[in-house]
């Protein structure tokens, strides 16, 4: 063969891309962190008398309370950041969906605790000069106190937009935009706690303690969080090829010289962050929807009718900024146990990336659920696949409400479709309602619930 | 003259309750129990006649019966003769910011802000008596010292933070005499006095220290009640000090409470 | 939870798993402990003038003795001009009520600012009110960093006034002077101060 012919016949071939790296972190080790903080925290409140200080009268506790809730908001404050800087030892044993749901959850708990210290601490100054002038302190008079409230007042807008009734209200930009804000919050709140907090006020192991705790998570942001986009948009890919899949899905190939630094694994998800001017401030999440490979990543987007569909439309060559990976169920997920895939939709892309590297073993069983034919998305791929190894392709298509049977994940029919549900490991991956009612199913049906694996939706 | 003990310890203490409040007396002479005791006895039992005779929250005390009506003024105990008369002055003196009818010109007489430091010092006088001189008798925070803790000390006297409950605010180097605190819990929360109408002079609580616990614990609830202008009051009064802590924490005192 | 990414695969041991937990829970309880506790408060000297401290032992005394004197309301007896309290009793006063202490004339208080002093905590000025004989009549910390119940502010604001150090800050006093509760639970917290500064 002709030296130049070889060589390239040689490169033409694809190598699937190496696994994104683990951590050789526990989930106790996490447990672990997360217990000294509540440690170090309710240690410092009580150290300083105040679980006793609880029935020494209505001003001593609304002062102890004030200091337990305070500290706590920031614990919680802390560790909702510290979800958002999405480090990598806590995204592979949790996974970044379920690490928004704690955020979220986390920041309506914060929130909630800010509010009970503002009032304990109203309270507490009230008694010694009356309710206008503890306002008034409390507001802008004693000092750091301005700072405090406006930060307050962040906190309180950022909960507020963030509330699924409120947000379904404002464009994605607005909220996002908004969002930023409990950043800013966060911060001016600092000054109060440092130096009128009354645990740590006097106290040099104490401050430095806070203050390190503050750098760290701090640290873990910007080094991981935007840390990982500044790379990302310093070595983009860029869109080689867009496929229309369906009327409404197309595959986006992303193929470019930066690929040869990005680690992934087939099941899990990137954002993509177009760099063009009206995209490039936002970050959407989309996941592989087939193996990851030195030829390129592909996704399956469906026009949703927010950015999604926009993506489309965007001209071949578009840098593209991809952060992650992210998610937590890969092809060593499910190792050598048999498995089951319950999809709806598009939910089939990652599905169809694990089915790549699964093998006889594995005997993948597929239950494709659709609302109508053009739905069932990379049908003729995720068939070939499925038969390759062995498994079995069900579909069901049509809108819900013609279907014969009320509920076509009950348990009953579950385990009619297939026989050794209990034993495999399953993966859903669709609409919420679809991911709902096939794990009260698969609950129903005996399958252990360590042994579903799902996305969580955090928007 | 009997020396104290050395180890800055009471050698004998007794705890009464007394006029809604505590009664705590601390003996430091290096003396047998047998000589106490009695003292102590003895300091207990004025005490209790002393409330039996003032207290309005008994419907028998000269007092009471006073403000019922029962008794004439001019038929009342020459010690009660004598409370009132002191209160009188001292209200006048202090323009009516000591006042021994808080409920108007024809409400009841309390004298309770003058009563407790006096009745104190009167029933303390007990131990001088019995040839103790090294002592201390505390009512409910206020306190009346003779002689030292141990030789060649003074008392060291906690000033209570009023706005931290459990914690000390400052501290008193004192020779003996007399130190009285008068605060918001003495008066309940009213902790606006209608006079000025608002909190801007308003303090949270005030201790005085002087020759006499009468006087000292008379002057505390003065004080108090006029706010900071009060400490500027007390000053003509020689050898009366006050350190007053205010709304916000802060710590004020009249001359010569200094270094 | 996904330990089955361990890179070796491998399932981690126990002691894999207490040790990293039982340091973190004991370094964050170590932290605990290694903060200051809180402490007592500032200290102030009486400086009461020479013959007026000899006189209060006097006067306590005297005012024990009955006196034998005219039934003076005690703004008579005041009215002598004696500064000293025992002269006070000495003169004529048959009442129960020692003879309240001589009124000396005002004094005004004129208010300075000090110097911008640091220490570890921040910045703390000084305002002290002087009267024209040169006496304190007031004493306020402005700029004061931290809280009002921080007590190293105190501790550093004492030296201005006080010549005493306090070096023992845990404040070991004989006795405590409040304003106690009137009601008949008095206030418990004083209570334990009191019972433990008198052992």
């Amino acid at each position: 063969m002709p030296p130049d012919e070889r060589r390239t016949s040689v490169n033409r071939r694809p190598h699937p891309l190496a696994p994104a790296r683990g951590t050789r972190l526990l989930d106790t080790d996490l447990a672990g962190m997360l217990g000294a903080l509540l440690i170090f925290v309710i240690g410092v409140w009580v150290r300083a008398g105040g679980a006793s200080a609880l029935a020494h009268g209505w001003t001593a506790a609304a002062t102890s309370i004030t200091e337990v809730s305070g500290l706590l908001a920031s614990a919680a404050g802390l560790v909702g950041l510290v979800l958002v800087g999405r480090p990598r030892f806590v995204e592979r044993h949790l996974g970044l969906d379920r690490m928004f749901v704690w955020h979220r959850i986390l920041g309506e708990l914060m929130a909630v605790l800010v509010g009970v210290h503002i009032a304990a601490a109203l309270v507490e100054w009230s008694a010694t000069g009356g309710f206008l002038a503890a306002l008034q302190d409390l507001t802008g008079r004693q000092p750091y106190m301005a700072l405090a409230t406006v930060g307050a007042l962040l906190i309180g807008v950022v909960t507020v937009s963030s509330l699924a009734s409120v947000r379904r209200r404002m464009s994605y930009e607005t909220w996002y935009f908004v969002h930023l804000a409990a950043y800013v919050g966060f911060a001016m709140s600092y000054g109060h706690q440092i130096v009128r907090g009354t645990l740590f006020g006097d106290d040099a192991v104490g401050r430095w303690a806070w203050g390190l705790l503050h750098l760290a998570v701090v640290g873990v942001i910007v080094m991981r969080r935007w840390g990982t986009t500044v790379r990302a948009v310093l070595r983009p890919l860029r869109i080689a090829r867009i496929e229309p899949v369906s009327p409404d899905t197309v595959a986006v190939h992303l193929a470019g010289p930066g690929l040869g630094a990005i680690k992934a694994s087939p099941g899990q998800f990137f954002f993509l962050r177009p760099l063009r001017a009206r995209w490039w401030w936002q970050a959407h999440p989309f996941s592989l929807s087939a193996a990851p490979s030195s030829a390129g990543l592909r996704f399956s987007i469906k026009n949703r009718g927010d950015a999604s569909g926009g993506l489309a439309t965007l001209p071949l060559g578009t840098r593209v900024a991809v952060e992650g990976p992210y998610g937590t169920c890969t092809p060593e997920t499910i190792a050598d146990r048999k498995a089951l895939f319950i999809v709806g939709g598009v939910g089939v892309a990652p599905v169809r990336s694990l089915l790549e590297s699964l093998t006889a073993v594995n005997q993948p069983v597929v239950l494709f659920r659709a609302s109508s034919e053009r739905d069932l998305v990379h049908l003729d791929e995720v068939r070939a696949l499925v038969e390759e190894r062995g498994g079995t392709l069900h579909t069901l298509v049509g809108p819900s409400a013609t279907l014969a049977i009320r509920d076509p994940f009950s348990a009953s029919v579950l385990r009619r479709a297939v026989p050794d549900v209990a034993d495999r490991i399953v993966v859903v991956c669709g609409p919420d309602r679809l991911v709902w009612a096939a794990r009260n199913g698969l609950r129903g049906a005996g399958v252990d619930p360590s042994d579903v694996h799902y996305e969580r939706s955090w928007w | 003259m009997p020396q104290p003990s050395s180890n800055r310890s009471s050698t004998a203490h007794r705890v009464h309750p007394v006029m809604g409040t505590v009664g705590s007396m601390h003996v430091y002479d290096d003396v047998a129990a047998e000589l106490v005791e009695p003292a102590l006895d003895e300091v207990v039992r004025e005490l209790d006649r002393l409330e039996a005779l003032f207290s309005t929250y008994r419907p028998d005390s000269e007092v009471s019966r006073i403000n019922a009506g029962e008794l004439a003024l001019a038929a009342a105990s020459e010690e009660v003769l004598d409370v009132f008369d002191a209160c009188t002055w001292l209200e006048q003196v202090s323009a009516g910011a000591f006042d021994v009818r808080p409920d108007g010109p024809a409400g009841a007489v309390d004298p309770a802000g003058f009563v407790k430091g006096w009745a104190t010092e009167r029933a303390a006088a007990a131990l001088t008596r019995h040839g103790l001189e090294h002592w201390y008798v505390s009512v409910g925070g206020d306190i009346v010292m003779h002689g030292e803790p141990a030789p060649g000390a003074r008392w060291d006297v906690g000033i209570a933070d009023p706005l931290h409950p459990g914690t000390l605010r400052a501290t008193l180097h004192v020779e003996a005499g007399a130190v009285a605190t008068s605060g918001t819990a003495e008066r309940g929360l009213h902790l606006w006095d209608t006079r000025h109408g608002g909190t801007a002079h308003a303090l949270a609580s005030v201790t005085v220290a002087g020759p006499s616990l009468t006087w000292a614990d008379a002057f505390a609830t003065t004080v108090f009640v006029m706010g900071r202008s009060g400490l500027g009051w007390l000053e003509r009064f020689e050898g009366y000090h006050a350190v007053a802590v205010c709304l916000d924490g802060e710590l004020v005192c009249t001359s010569a409470l200094a270094a | 939870m996904n330990d089955r990414k361990a890179p070796n695969n491998s399932m981690p041991t126990l002691a894999r798993r207490l040790v990293p937990v039982l340091a973190l829970g004991s370094a964050a309880g170590a932290l605990v402990f290694a903060l200051d506790r809180q402490g007592g408060g500032e200290s102030l000297t009486l400086a009461a003038p020479g013959d007026t401290e000899a006189t209060s032992v006097e006067a306590v005394d005297a005012t024990a003795s009955e006196s034998t004197a005219a039934n003076t309301s005690p703004g008579t007896a005041a009215s002598a001009a004696s500064t000293s309290v025992a002269s006070t009793v000495a003169s004529t006063v048959t009442t129960t009520v020692p003879a309240a202490p001589a009124q000396s004339s005002g004094t005004k208080c004129q208010l300075y600012n000090g110097p911008t002093e640091w220490h570890r905590f921040g910045p703390v000025q000084v305002q002290a009110g002087v009267t024209s004989s040169g006496k304190i009549c007031s004493v306020k910390l402005i700029q004061e960093p931290g809280d009002r119940r921080s007590q190293s502010i105190n501790d550093w604001a004492v030296p201005v006034l006080v010549e005493q150090s306090l070096a023992d800050q845990t404040a070991r006093v004989d006795v405590v002077s409040g304003a106690t509760l009137t009601s008949v639970a008095y206030s418990a917290s004083l209570q334990a101060i009191i019972d433990a500064a008198t052992k």
